[in-house]
C-alpha cells in the first residue's frame, strides 16, 4: 500500500540524491580527491553522512578565516560504528595515535558508545579511514539514514546474562547495514565499481534507504543508561536466572524538535510485545522495513519512526508489523523498573568473577585537564594490555575483563594519573552534553564546552539548600535535535540562541518519563534564579526519598 | 596653390565642418607632412652600414633599451637589427658588423640567467676570433651590490681579449639608467658616424617611446627616489598547522606612479633596521593597477632560519615587512619588468606560481577581471597543506565562480604521502598544456629559481617531447623558441 503522503514529485530532495548515489557513492570520491575546497557540496554533505561523517566548520573562526582570505575551516567529524560501545586495547591506542595525528587530539565519547574525532580536514580523510580500518574498525552508517550505532546497557554486574545481551549489539548492527561497497570503494581505494554495472542487492535499504535516522538501544533492567523509551526501537532484556529469554520492545521513542514547529515534539518509545531471543534479528529488521517504506520522506523534521506510529496509529503499525513476520507478537513480560540511569562508577564484577572499572570521562572528551589525566591514563591502561575498553552511554570509560590479580595494577595508574572517582559529586559524574559550538553546524548555543560551569553553578546551589545528599540528572543540548538526551533530563536545558534556553524541568531520575517546558527562552541568571527559588521550596517539601524530577512534577505540573 | 578641384572641396569640407573638426584637421595635416619629411629623412639608410644590438636580459630592461637604440640609429639611417644572447654563440657575432651589446647583471656581477651559456662560450673561444670587430658595451647594474656592473665589464675584457675594439667606453649604468640612456644613445649614434666618417643627421634623434612598455623614470621608479606607502592591512596568510608565515601587505599610497603587471616593489628597511644592508629588496607585486587603484599589495614570505644557539633567526627585509602594522609609513618603488607582462587580452594565459610565486598571478587575474580579458586563465599553485597553506584560496574560488579563472591545477605535496608538485600537475596536464600552447597561450614561471623553476623547465620540455613526438633537444628548443618570443616568461629568485 503506497502512502499518499510520498508522491515522487513532492520528496525532498535529500530523496533524491539517494536513489542516484549508485549505493551511496555518488560523485563522493571526486569531490573528496578535490582541493579547491575543503567542503563538500549539498549532495556530498548528504552522502558523506552515510559513510559517518558530517561536515562542519570551527564557527569561533569564521572572521579569521576570512581576514586570511581563506574559506572558512571547514573539517569533517568521523563517528566510529562501534556496538555496543567495545574496543581492545590496540584498537584504542590506535585510535589516539589516529587522532592525534590526523584531528583534533581530543576522542570524543559520544552518548551512543562509540567516539567521534574532530577537525578532520579533507586531505586526512581518506588516510584516517585507512587508520580505522586497520585497526578492525569502521564508520559505516554511523550517521546517515540508516540504521546508527546500536547500544546497550553498560553494566555487567546488573544480571547475569549481561554478556549474552552485550552481543546482541553486534548482530542487530551487522543485521541492520547497509550492504553497499561504497566503503571500502571511496575510502579504503578499493576497486571501482564500473558505471555499467547495477550496484549490491540491499533486501533492507534498496536504493532509497530510510527516511530518517534509525536507532536501536538495548537495556538490562533495572539499569538504564540507554535511555532504552528514547529510540525508534527500544529492547528491554528479559531473563530469567542466567538465562536471556528475549525482549520486550518499545517502538517510536525520540528526541528531536523543532523550535515553533508543534508538529515535532520528543516522544517516548511504546512498548509493544514481548519476542523470543531468536526472533530479535527479524523483528528488528521488519520494524526498520515497515518504517522505510510507511515513514514520511517529504518533511524530513516528520520522517522519524515516532511520526509514523502517530499518523497511521500504534495499532495498524504493529498490524503491518505482524503480517510481515507472519506471527503476532507475545504480550510484554514484567521486568524489574528502573532504578537509574547513571554508570557504576568504580569496580564491578560479573558472573564469571571477571572485574569492570568504570572511570568518568567530563562531557566524553578524553583530555588531560586540572590534573584529572584522563588522556594519559587511558594510554597507559591500554600500553599493559590487561583489560578490554567500553564507552559507555553516559560518555565514559569501562575498563573491562579485569582479572582480579591484575586490580591494582590499574588502581595505580589511574591514581597516578588523577583518576579517582570521588573527585566529583554525583551530579557532575551523571551531567550530560552534546558538542554543539564551535563546530556542530545545528547548533543555537553552546552545549559541552558550557556544561562543567553550568554544574558548578547547580552544585553550589545544591550546597546552599543542602540538598547534596542526592544526583540532580543535569543535561544540555545545543539545539533541539536533542543528542545531549535533555528532554529526559530533571534539569535539562535546550539550546535556542546564544545563551538562551528553552528550561526543561519534572522528567524522572530513572528516564521512565519525558520532562516539559517550563520557560520557553531564558538566560543562565533566569534559569538558576528559578533553581535557586525551586530548590529552597524543595529542599523544605519533598516527601521521603522524593527526586528533584518527581517533585517538580508532582508541586509544578500537577 | 590648389586647383579649382581641390579648392571646391576644401570650401566644402571648411564651411561644413564643426570647431572641432578643425582642429582635428588641423593637426591631422601637421601629421600628413610629419610623415612626409620624416620618409624622406630616412633616405640615405642604403649607404650607411648594418648594425646588430644585443642584449642579455634579466627583467627586460635591456630588451627594452635595445629598441630604443634600434629606433635612434634607423632614424639615422643605420640597418639594424636586435637580438637575444640566450641561444648566441661566440662563432655568431660577425666583425665585420658594428655591434652593441646591452648587459644587464645579476645577483654580484655575474650574467643573468639568460646569458649564462652565451658568456661560457665567449670565455672559450679563441685569442683573436673577433679581430676587427668595432663594438660598444652598456652595463645596466645596482650600485648597491658589491661588484657593480661586472658581467659588462667582464664581457668587454673578453671581447678585447679575442682582437675586438671598443669605439667608445664602457658606460655602465646604476637603476636610475633610464635617465641616462636618452643622451648615451645619442652619443653612440654620433660616435657611431664618426667611426664611418658618416654626417650626423642634423636634427638631435630624440627618443620617446610612446607605447605602455616604455621605460617610466623619476620619482618613484628607483631605489633613488622612493616614495612613501601607508600600510592599509597586513595578514599573515597562512593559518594554524602552517609552517609558514606568509603575509599579505596592502600599501596605500598618493603619488602619481604607475606600475604595471609583473612590476615588482623594492622595498626600502630604513638604516636603524637594515644591519648595515641598505640594498632594496624586490618583491612581485600582487595586486592590479586596475582593480586595486592607488594600492600595491605585496605577499611576502617570512625567511626562517635556526641561529647556532637554536634560536630561530629571520631574514631581515621579510621580518621587518611583517613586522609592519596597520598605518605605519614605509619607502618603496616601483621596478618596472619589461618581460612579465599580460598578453593582449585574447590570449590564453598558463600561470605556474607555487609558494609566493603566486603573487604576479593575482595580480595578473584581476587585472583581466576588471578588463574583461577573453583570454582564458589557467592557474598552477602549489604548497604544503591545503587547511593552511592555500594563498588567496577564498579569492581563487571567487574567481572560478565568475569564471574568470578558468582552469586551477592545485599540489600539496604533505597532503598525501608522497610529495606531488606543481610540475607533476603540469604532467597530467600535458594535452591541455599543448592545447593551450598551440592556441597562442603564453606560460609564466613565478617562485623558486632552485629547484623549482628547473623542474617545471623540464616537465615542459618532457611534455612537448611527448605529446608532440620530438626528441627532448627539439622539445628544449621549442621551448626555447617560446622564451624568446615571450611566450615563456620567468620571474624566479
Amino acid at each position: 500500500m503506497a502512502d499518499e503522503i510520498n508522491k515522487p514529485e513532492n520528496l525532498s530532495e535529500v530523496e533524491g540524491f539517494k536513489t542516484k548515489s549508485r549505493g551511496l557513492r555518488g560523485d563522493l570520491n571526486e569531490q573528496i580527491e578535490d582541493r579547491i575546497t575543503g567542503n563538500v557540496t549539498e549532495y556530498g554533505k548528504q552522502l558523506v553522512k552515510f559513510h559517518g561523517s558530517y561536515i562542519q566548520d570551527d564557527r569561533d573562526r569564521r572572521t579569521e578565516r576570512e581576514d586570511k582570505k581563506l574559506e572558512w575551516a571547514y573539517s569533517f567529524m568521523i563517528r566510529l560504528r562501534i556496538p555496543g560501545g567495545d574496543v581492545n586495547a590496540q584498537q584504542w591506542l590506535g585510535l589516539q595515535e589516529s587522532c592525534d595525528t590526523k584531528a583534533s587530539g581530543v576522542v570524543k565519547i559520544t552518548t551512543r558508545q562509540t567516539v567521534q574525532f574532530h577537525g578532520v580536514v579533507k586531505a586526512r580523510m581518506k588516510p584516517t579511514m585507512k587508520d580505522f580500518d586497520e585497526l578492525g574498525l569502521d564508520s559505516i552508517a554511523a550517521c546517515g539514514d540508516v540504521n546508527r550505532n546500536v547500544i546497550t546497557g553498560s553494566n555487567p554486574a546488573i544480571a547475569p546474562f549481561h554478556a549474552e545481551v552485550h552481543e546482541y549489539a553486534d548482530k542487530i548492527s551487522e543485521h541492520l547495514k547497509p550492504r553497499t561497497g561504497a566503503f571500502r570503494e571511496i575510502w579504503l581505494d578499493g576497486e571501482k565499481l564500473p558505471e555499467d554495472k547495477p550496484t549490491e542487492e540491499d533486501p533492507l535499504y534498496k536504493d532509497h534507504y530510510l527516511p530518517r535516522k534509525f536507532k536501536v538501544a538495548i537495556a538490562v533492567p533495572p539499569h538504564n543508561d540507554v535511555d532504552v523509551y528514547v529510540h525508534d526501537i527500544g529492547l528491554i532484556a528479559v531473563g530469567e536466572g542466567e538465562t536471556l529469554e528475549g525482549f520486550n520492545v518499545s517502538i517510536g521513542g525520540g528526541l528531536g524538535a523543532t523550535h515553533g514547529n508543534e508538529n515535532t515534539y520528543p516522544r517516548r518509545g511504546d512498548v509493544i510485545g514481548f519476542i523470543p531471543k531468536d526472533k530479535t534479528l527479524d523483528v528488528c529488521w521488519q520494524i526498520v522495513a515497515v518504517q522505510r517504506d510507511y515513514g514520511n520522506r517529504e518533511a524530513r523534521n516528520l520522517a522519524r519512526l515516532k511520526y509514523t506510529i502517530d499518523r497511521l496509529g500504534l495499532d495498524f503499525f504493529v498490524g503491518e508489523l505482524e503480517k510481515r513476520l507472519g506471527y503476532k507478537l507475545e504480550p510484554a513480560k514484567k521486568v524489574p523498573a528502573f532504578t537509574h540511569r547513571g554508570d557504576p562508577f568504580g569496580w564491578v564484577e560479573d558472573a564469571s568473577g571477571k572485574w569492570y572499572y568504570t572511570a568518568f570521562v567530563e562531557s566524553g572528551r578524553v583530555i588531560d585537564e586540572h590534573g584529572y589525566d584522563i588522556k594519559t591514563a587511558m594510554k597507559e591502561v591500554a600500553e599493559t594490555d590487561i583489560c578490554g575498553f567500553r564507552f559507555t552511554a553516559n560518555q565514559n570509560i569501562m575498563f573491562t575483563y579485569v582479572d582480579e590479580k591484575n586490580k591494582a595494577r590499574l588502581e595505580e595508574i589511574l591514581a597516578r594519573n588523577g583518576i579517582t572517582i570521588d573527585a566529583m559529586n554525583a551530579t557532575r559524574r551523571e551531567a550530560m552534553a552534546c558538542v554543539a559550538l564551535p563546530t556542530c553546524p545545528l547548533a543555537l548555543a553552546e552545549g559541552q564546552r558550557y556544561l562543567p560551569e553550568f554544574v558548578t553553578k547547580i552544585e553550589d546551589l545544591q550546597k546552599k539548600h543542602k540538598i547534596l545528599d542526592r544526583p540532580i540528572t543535569t543535561r544540555i543540548t545545543g539545539c533541539p535535535n536533542g543528542c545531549g538526551r535533555s528532554y529526559v533530563a530533571e534539569i535539562g536545558l535546550v539550546g535556542k540562541a546564544a545563551g538562551k534556553y528553552v528550561l526543561r524541568l519534572a522528567g524522572d531520575y530513572e528516564g521512565e518519563r519525558l520532562n516539559k517546558v517550563y520557560i520557553e527562552e531564558a538566560d543562565e541568571e533566569e534559569i538558576l534564579k528559578t533553581l535557586d527559588d525551586l530548590f529552597g521550596k524543595y529542599a523544605n517539601d519533598r516527601e521521603d526519598g522524593e527526586s528533584f524530577g518527581d517533585y517538580s512534577e508532582r508541586t509544578l505540573f500537577a | 596653390m590648389l586647383n579649382k578641384e581641390q579648392k571646391t572641396l576644401l570650401e566644402q569640407l571648411m564651411s561644413s565642418a564643426s570647431h572641432e573638426q578643425k582642429i582635428w584637421l588641423a593637426g591631422f595635416m601637421q601629421g600628413q607632412i610629419g610623415s612626409i619629411e620624416g620618409a624622406s629623412a630616412a633616405a640615405p639608410a642604403a649607404n650607411k652600414p648594418a648594425v646588430m644590438v644585443y642584449y642579455a636580459t634579466e627583467t627586460g630592461n635591456s630588451k627594452g633599451l635595445s629598441l630604443q637604440v634600434m629606433k635612434a640609429a634607423k632614424a639615422a639611417g643605420y640597418k639594424v637589427k636586435n637580438c637575444a644572447v640566450n641561444r648566441l654563440k661566440a662563432k655568431d657575432i660577425k666583425p665585420d658588423v658594428l655591434s652593441i651589446f646591452l648587459c644587464s647583471t645579476h645577483g654580484e656581477g655575474d650574467p643573468p640567467e639568460t646569458a649564462i651559456n652565451f658568456y661560457e662560450d665567449i670565455k672559450a673561444a679563441k685569442d683573436g676570433s673577433l679581430e676587427g670587430l668595432n663594438y660598444a658595451v652598456l652595463g645596466l647594474g645596482d650600485s648597491s651590490y658589491e661588484i657593480f656592473c661586472g658581467f659588462a665589464t667582464d664581457l668587454d675584457k673578453e671581447f678585447q681579449r679575442m682582437g675586438g675594439k671598443p669605439f667608445q667606453e664602457n658606460a655602465l649604468f646604476d637603476v636610475d639608467y633610464a635617465s641616462h640612456t636618452p643622451s648615451w644613445i645619442e652619443q653612440t649614434v654620433k660616435n657611431m658616424d664618426d667611426l664611418f666618417g658618416l654626417e650626423t643627421a642634423a636634427q638631435s634623434v630624440s627618443v620617446t617611446v610612446a607605447n605602455e612598455q616604455a621605460v617610466r623614470t623619476g620619482k618613484g621608479y628607483t631605489r633613488l627616489e622612493p616614495i612613501k606607502g601607508t600600510i592599509k592591512e597586513i595578514v599573515n596568510l597562512n593559518d594554524i598547522d602552517s609552517n609558514k608565515e606568509t603575509y599579505h601587505i596592502e600599501i596605500e599610497y598618493d603619488d602619481d606612479v604607475i606600475y604595471t603587471c609583473g612590476d615588482a616593489a623594492g622595498i626600502i628597511v630604513p638604516d636603524d633596521q637594515n644591519q648595515g644592508d641598505g640594498a632594496p629588496r624586490l618583491y612581485s607585486i600582487a595586486s592590479s593597477p586596475a582593480y586595486h587603484e592607488g594600492e600595491v599589495h605585496l605577499t611576502v614570505a617570512l625567511a626562517k632560519h635556526a641561529n647556532d644557539d637554536g634560536s630561530t633567526g629571520y631574514g631581515i627585509y621579510s621580518k621587518y615587512l611583517a613586522d609592519l602594522k596597520e598605518g605605519d609609513v614605509i619607502d618603496f618603488y616601483i621596478h618596472q619588468n619589461q618581460i612579465f607582462n599580460l598578453p593582449s587580452d585574447d590570449k590564453d594565459i598558463i600561470m605556474i606560481g607555487p609558494g609566493t610565486g603566486i603573487a604576479p598571478f593575482r595580480s595578473f587575474v584581476y587585472e583581466r577581471s576588471e578588463r574583461g580579458s577573453e583570454g582564458r586563465n589557467w592557474l598552477l599553485f602549489g604548497d604544503q597543506h591545503m587547511h593552511c597553506d592555500f594563498l588567496y584560496q577564498a579569492e581563487w574560488q571567487e574567481h572560478l565562480a565568475t569564471d574568470v579563472l578558468h582552469k586551477i591545477d592545485l599540489a600539496f605535496s604533505r597532503d598525501q604521502d608522497h610529495k606531488i608538485y606543481v610540475q607533476d600537475r603540469l604532467k597530467q596536464n600535458a594535452k591541455d598544456v599543448i592545447e593551450w600552447i598551440d592556441g597562442g597561450a603564453s606560460i609564466y614561471l613565478c617562485g623558486n629559481k632552485d629547484p623549482m623553476s628547473k623542474d617545471v623547465d623540464q616537465a615542459l620540455i618532457d611534455i612537448i617531447a611527448e605529446q608532440k613526438s620530438l626528441s627532448l633537444e627539439d622539445a628544449a628548443d621549442v621551448l626555447a623558441d617560446l622564451e624568446e618570443n615571450d611566450r615563456y616568461m620567468k620571474d624566479v629568485y
